[in-house]
Formats: C-alpha cells, sequence, structure tokens
C-alpha cells in the first residue's frame, strides 16, 4: 500500500467511520480517537483488507472499538447519558442497525406529538436535565413527565410491532 | 421531589428505549454536520509522519538518503556561489587598491586575507549540516520481540527478561528514534495492546 492510496481509504471511509462512532458514542472527540486509533493500526499492521471488503472491515472495527470504550464507562454515566450496552443491545430485535435507527426516526417523527419530539430533543442534543427541559419548553415538569412515558410506550409498542412482523 | 423519583424510575426502566431513540436522533444530527475531513488527514498525517513515509519506500534509508541527495546540489551551489562572490569582491578589492594607492601595498594584503575569510566558512557549515541528520531511525519491520528486544536493550544498556515466552515470537513494526529516552520507547511498545514492557532495575521485563 503506498501512502497515497492510504489517504485514497482514509478520505473515502472517514466521514462514515465518524458517524458510526458519534452515534454509539455521542462524544466528538472520543469518535475522533476511535476512528484515527484504527486507522494508525492499520498503517501499523499494513493489512490491505480487499477493496470490497475495505468498509465492512473499518465498521467492523469501529464498532468493536465503541463497544470498548462503552464497557470502560462507570455505570452511571451510562445510565446519564443513556449509552446503549451490549446486553440490551441484543435484547431488541436483530434488525439491521442503521436500518433499524432510521425507521425508528422515521417514526417519532411521523407519530409522537411535536412537544415529545422536542423534549427528546433538548434532553438528547442540548444535554440538557429534565429541569431544564422543563424550563426551555415552558410546560410542568410533570407534562414532561408525561410526554416522556407516553413516547416510550409508543417506542415499545412499535418494537413490538417490528419483531412481530419478522 | 416525587415527581423527580417517578422520573428516574421510568429513566432507568427505560434505558435501552432511551438509548435506542437517542441514538437516532444522534444520527439523524450527525448526518446533517459536515465532517472535517480534510482537517483530520492533516492532523492524522502530521501525528504518523513516519510510518507514512516508510510505507512510500519499503527501505526508509532510501528515502532519508534521497532527501539529502535533494538538499545537497543546492547546497553545493551555494558555496560554489560564495566562493565565486569572495574572489570576485578580493579581486576588485586589489583592483581597486592598486588603482588609488600604489605606494601601499601592505595594506592591500591584508584587505586580501580578510576578504578570503569567507570562502572557508561555508563549507565547513555544510558539514556540519550533514553530520546532524544521520541519525535516522531504526525501522524494524514485522521483526520479532525476540531479535528487537535485545537490541533495544543493548543500547541502553539494560538486560531482557521475557516472562511470558510466547511474546518473544510477537512480531510488529516499529520505528525506534535512538534519541529518544528509554523511557519513551517502552511507553510507545506498551500500545501494542499484546504485550506490556516494564523496567525494573536493569531489566526490561516483556509480559
Amino acid at each position: 500500500m503506498t501512502k497515497k492510496e492510504f489517504e485514497d481509504i482514509y478520505r473515502q471511509h472517514f466521514a462514515k467511520m465518524y458517524r458510526l462512532a458519534r452515534t454509539m458514542l455521542y462524544d466528538a472527540d472520543e469518535s475522533k480517537d476511535v476512528v484515527s486509533d484504527i486507522f494508525a493500526r492499520l498503517l501499523r499492521e499494513k493489512y490491505q483488507p480487499q477493496q470490497n471488503q475495505t468498509e465492512g472491515y473499518l465498521m467492523t472495527a469501529v464498532r468493536n472499538r465503541c463497544r470498548d470504550v462503552l464497557n470502560r464507562k462507570s455505570m452511571q454515566e451510562r445510565v446519564e447519558k443513556h449509552f446503549l450496552q451490549e446486553s440490551m443491545q441484543s435484547q431488541i430485535v436483530s434488525m439491521n442497525d442503521d436500518d433499524r435507527l432510521e425507521r425508528l426516526m422515521q417514526f417519532i417523527e411521523s407519530e409522537l406529538p411535536p412537544l415529545s419530539q422536542q423534549i427528546f430533543q433538548l434532553r438528547f442534543l442540548s444535554e440538557m436535565s429534565y429541569e431544564e427541559v422543563a424550563q426551555a419548553t415552558g410546560v410542568s415538569k410533570v407534562t414532561v413527565y408525561n410526554h416522556l412515558s407516553q413516547s416510550l410506550q409508543r417506542i415499545k409498542e412499535y418494537f413490538q410491532q417490528q419483531t412481530a412482523k419478522r | 421531589m416525587e415527581q423527580q423519583d417517578k422520573l428516574d424510575q421510568l429513566v432507568a426502566e427505560n434505558q435501552e428505549l432511551l438509548a435506542l431513540t437517542k441514538q437516532a436522533f444522534v444520527k439523524r444530527e450527525v448526518e446533517k454536520e459536515s465532517v472535517p475531513v480534510d482537517e483530520e488527514w492533516e492532523k492524522f498525517a502530521a501525528e504518523h509522519a513516519d510510518e507514512l513515509e516508510a510505507l512510500e519506500k519499503d527501505e526508509p534509508h532510501t528515502a532519508t538518503i534521497k532527501k539529502l541527495m535533494g538538499i545537497l546540489p543546492y547546497k553545493v551551489a551555494a558555496s560554489i556561489i560564495g566562493i565565486l562572490f569572495t574572489a570576485g569582491v578580493a579581486f576588485a578589492a586589489i583592483h581597486i587598491a592598486r588603482m588609488v594607492s600604489h605606494p601601499k601595498p601592505q595594506t592591500m594584503q591584508a584587505e586580501q586575507t580578510i576578504s578570503a575569510k569567507p570562502t572557508s566558512v561555508l563549507p565547513t557549515d555544510t558539514i556540519k549540516t550533514d553530520t546532524t541528520t544521520t541519525t535516522m531511525p531504526i525501522v524494524f519491520d514485522n521483526v520479532s520481540l525476540d531479535k528487537m528486544m535485545p537490541q533495544i536493550a543493548a543500547y541502553y544498556n539494560k538486560e531482557v527478561e521475557f516472562q511470558n515466552e510466547d511474546a518473544r515470537q510477537f512480531r510488529f513494526y516499529f520505528v525506534w528514534k535512538q534519541e529518544e529516552t528509554l523511557d519513551v520507547v517502552l511507553h510507545r511498545l506498551n500500545l501494542f495492546e499484546s504485550i506490556t514492557v516494564e523496567l525494573k532495575s536493569d531489566k526490561i521485563v516483556v509480559e
């Protein structure tokens, strides 16, 4: 492999690998580290996967590396930041990873009330506490609770339906 | 307060659903963001310059020699120009001195020696810079620890002990810069997941 070939592989796959890492770890810096580590190892071992297997190889590497990172996190952090754990992953339908999230998002956007979506967004993307979410949306905590509780119920049913289909 | 408890309980019970939902949201968000690939590549390339260079040429030595060859002609040309220039100045000085003052040949001689000095300075300068670049890193390319470690240890005046005999046959790609301290080298070796290297008094212990 020449330097140019390596650079091509890097440029071609970086964005996709980074996005996958972000989806699992949420944190931008941690995600960049994961991807960077994988390329460093690739460089060190001078391993060149076959052309059509490169993407699969790299994406699997990202997934495994992210799991390692998550396993090292404390229980408290996992609960607070809503990390997906391996044991949970197997409980829920073994649909294609990418697809599953895509369809879940479509379901949320089409089926859940706008306020529920907004609560999720503030909580997940702006990383607010539920207290702050209540303030930002101008509703009481009870309302936040009700929306969460109903949304989760709907999502649960959605997944049950998905499993039943298979 | 009671509301908080209820919330906590709800969150705990639905941890996996929340996690999946968060993933879905983050995924959607990240897809909208632009990823700074160029920037990241520049950073990576700078951090792993040695290894990338090694890719380019299987023999890193030839690469550095080539680099030197690239610099050399400039230096040679520069020193030739320097010599010609000082010679020219000296020649002009002689000429002017001869035209202006015939009766004082001593000053002419003095000027000649002063102007001749820079010619001797230039060549020594080029020699100096060449010698500093000769400490090239040693590249172990797919070399077993069995062969690599004794070499490194000997350089730092230490001995090697393999606690795990299997480790002897582990092969690595490792760039060893001799100007690095032993601590730094051991730290870099420890970055390999499969081995742990430790310094115990006079021995480098491999586990």
